[in-house]
This record gives C-alpha cells, structure tokens and sequence, in this order.
C-alpha cells in the first residue's frame, strides 16, 4: 500500500496564463472594493444621522466587507477547482463540457467583486456629480446583465452538452411542468418590475421607461435565468443518467453545488431588481434575507470545489 | 454479446464503478504500474492488471462490497470468463 501511494502521483497542474490573469483581476477587483469601501470619507450625513464618527463607520463596515470577500473568495476556489479538473480530463467529451461549465462559473464568481466595485464606485461619483447617478445606475444594469447572461449562457451550455453523453431521459409531463412554473415566474416578476410604488420617480429606480425596461433588461434576465436553471436541471439529469456508482457519489457534491450557485444568483438578483417593492418591509429581514443568499452562493462553490475535488482523485489513482 | 479484448472488458466492467472516468483508470494502471501502452497489453499482463486495478479502486472507496464486487468481477475476466463479469446480475 506504501508502495502504491508512493507511486500515486497528484499530477500538479501549473496554472495556464488566461487562469493567471483571471485571478490577478479578481485579486484587483477584490482591493479595489476594499479601498472604496475604507478610504473615501464617509458622507456627513450618514455619520450625523448614526451618531458616527469616521472611525466608528469603518470599524462598522469592516465585518461587512470581510463577509463579502470571503464569500468571493469561495466562489474563486470553486471555481478554479472545477476548471482545473476540467483541464485534468480536457481530451475527454466530458472535459470538453465541463471545461464551458467552470469558465461560466469563474465569470458568476467575478460578478460579485465587479458588481460590488461598480456601485461602489458609482456611489462615490454620484456623491460628487448627483446628476451622473441616473446614466450610471443604467450603465450598471447593463453591465450586469451582461455579465450574468455570458455566465447562465456558458453554463447551460456545458450542461447541455454534458447531459448528451449520459442521454437525456427527461419525462415530457416534467418538461411541460417546468415551462408552466416558468411562464407564471415570469408574469409575476414582470409585475413586480413595473408596478414601482409612487413615491418613487415615474419611471421607478431603473430610470427607464417600463416598455424599454421590458425587453431590454426583464426579458433577457428571464431568458437567461431559464438557461441558468434549465443548465442545474441538465447537470442533476446528467448524474442520474451516467454509469458508474463512485463516479455518481462524486457527481453529487458538484450536481448540489451548482443548483444553490445558480438558484442563489437568481434569486439574490430578483430581491435586488424589485427592491422597491420590498421598501416598504422592514430593511432587516430583508438584509438577512440577501446574506443569507450570499452564504447559499458560497456554499454552492465550496460543494463544486469538493465535487471536483472528489472527480480529481478517480482520475489520479 | 460482443465481449471486445480483455482490456476492454476490464474498462466496462469498471464503468458501473467509475462511469467515463473507467477507461482513464484502467489505461493510466497500464501505463503506471506495467510501464506499457494499453494497446500493448499481452495475456501474461492481465493478471498483474487486475492486481493493480483491485488495489487502486480500494484507494478510491471504503465500500466493501463494492471492492469485493469489483474484485469478483476481474477475477472472472482474468479466469477467462468475461460473460459472467459483464452480466447484468451485477448491477444493483
């Protein structure tokens, strides 16, 4: 036994230099949410209406952004172990589709820090220049979308592609069942967007128009949450379908790992776009709500890191 | 039923354990622990294979059964009795 663990090598992977580069951006995105967050001077209003002093905000937040990184740090770690199994097997139709799945969820992780660093940043202009904050909260909804639609586009690719090599199995009533639950999430939550309380500007905090609204950013959200949704579905038929009882026992910590990644995502963005709605609830629940999504997310990456863990080994004994 | 050369018995016979990962398991034993390419493999060899292939997935699994099915299994192969290995009485 000696002998065979002497001879079993953990093939070390170097990191490829796009891998490199990635986790350099996420390491400067990361300090740069930090230096937002601690060095502009808090706004005086803030402090007054708190009974703050800038010390005393900082030390407050401080526990705040500790929380966030490390909840991004879960994603990176997630993240690049499944894409270093992916590289592991890359030769293989799986590694093949695997290697999609993982590049969609680096870009989910890197959403995080680059969301974070955006409103940051646009807070701190807004404060200068307040008339900037209605072309800056668009521009940010955007930028949003757009990274969210590349990730859930990426990953259900990969999960489409993947469940292929298993044979798709999937029952008709099931599909028909899913399309229903969709089609009623989707009236719902564009009621919601729309149906902004009066208070509020005519056009609601998105600053645009509800037609505009509509289909430039609710109808591409939905459509790429199906795809986000539709991909969890595909990993979990993936696993029930493939041969191989260790191989399934593995596949079980990153089929598990990728729902509460996905479902977290969708449902931390759907909270955030009718906030509004919500404003008239207590802000309390809802924080609690929001970081508990967080800690859902990060618990997704870690089950995806030890899943990929786990597929890693059959592969180097 | 086709049966295929002993090495590919050896691959399906390890997919019920570890699914697409098999023929990398097996293959990697071959060229690992009999410093062969797999296509290589002889008669003389699949003994030691066997070996090698018992020893590796009880690395992967504290499962008894599963050991001492897969076990059971390979040896059935290596006796030069695949049918028996590659039947269906084997998956639960």
């Amino acid at each position: 036994m000696d002998m065979v663990n002497k001879k079993t090598a953990t093939r070390r992977q170097t990191l490829s230099l796009p891998t490199k580069l990635y986790i350099l951006l996420f390491g400067l995105l990361t300090v740069g949410y930090i230096l937002l967050s601690f060095l502009p001077v808090p706004e005086p209003v803030t402090l007054h209406r708190y009974n703050l002093s800038v010390a005393h905000y900082r030390w407050l937040i401080l526990p705040i952004v500790i929380f966030l990184v490390a909840i991004w740090l879960s994603g990176l770690y997630g993240s690049l172990k499944v894409k270093s199994y992916a590289s592991l097997i890359s030769r293989s139709s799986e590694g093949r589709a695997l290697n999609i799945l993982s590049i969609g969820f680096m870009v989910l992780a890197i959403m995080m820090p680059v969301t974070s660093d955006l409103n940051s940043l646009m807070g701190l202009i807004s404060r200068h220049s307040p008339g900037a904050r209605e072309s800056l909260t668009i521009i940010n909804n955007y930028i949003d979308l757009v990274i969210m639609g590349v990730a859930m586009w990426l990953i259900g690719d990969g999960a489409i592609r993947l469940a292929s090599l298993a044979g798709n199995n999937r029952k008709a009533w099931s599909e028909k069942f899913w399309v229903l639950f969709f089609i009623i999430f989707s009236a719902l939550y564009g009621y919601f967007i729309v149906d902004q309380p009066v208070s509020v500007s005519p056009q609601g905090v998105n600053y645009l128009p509800h037609w505009l609204l509509l289909i430039s950013l609710v109808i591409p959200y939905l459509f790429f949450w199906y795809v986000g949704l539709k991909g969890a579905a595909q990993i979990f038929l993936y696993r029930r379908n493939v041969r191989g009882s260790l191989y399934k026992s593995s596949l079980r910590f990153l089929s598990a790992g990728i729902a509460l990644v996905i479902v977290g995502f969708i449902i931390t963005r759907i909270l955030t776009t009718i906030s509004t709605k919500l404003s008239h609830l207590n802000l309390t629940p809802v924080l609690i709500i929001i970081y508990g999504l967080l800690v859902v997310i990060a618990a997704g990456y870690l089950l995806i890191a030890v899943g990929a863990k786990k597929l890693r080994r059959l592969e180097e004994v | 039923m086709a049966l295929g050369t002993v090495r590919e018995q050896l691959v399906e016979v390890s997919r019920d354990y570890l699914g697409p990962a098999a023929e990398r398991f097996v293959e990697r034993q071959i060229s690992t622990h009999l410093k062969k390419k797999p296509d290589n493999l002889t008669a003389r060899d699949v003994s030691k294979l066997v070996d090698w292939l018992k020893l590796s997935l009880a690395l992967l699994t504290k499962d008894i059964e599963i050991i001492d099915e897969y076990t059971e299994r390979l040896e059935l192969i290596a006796a030069g009795r695949p049918k028996e290995a590659l039947s269906g009485q084997w998956l639960k």
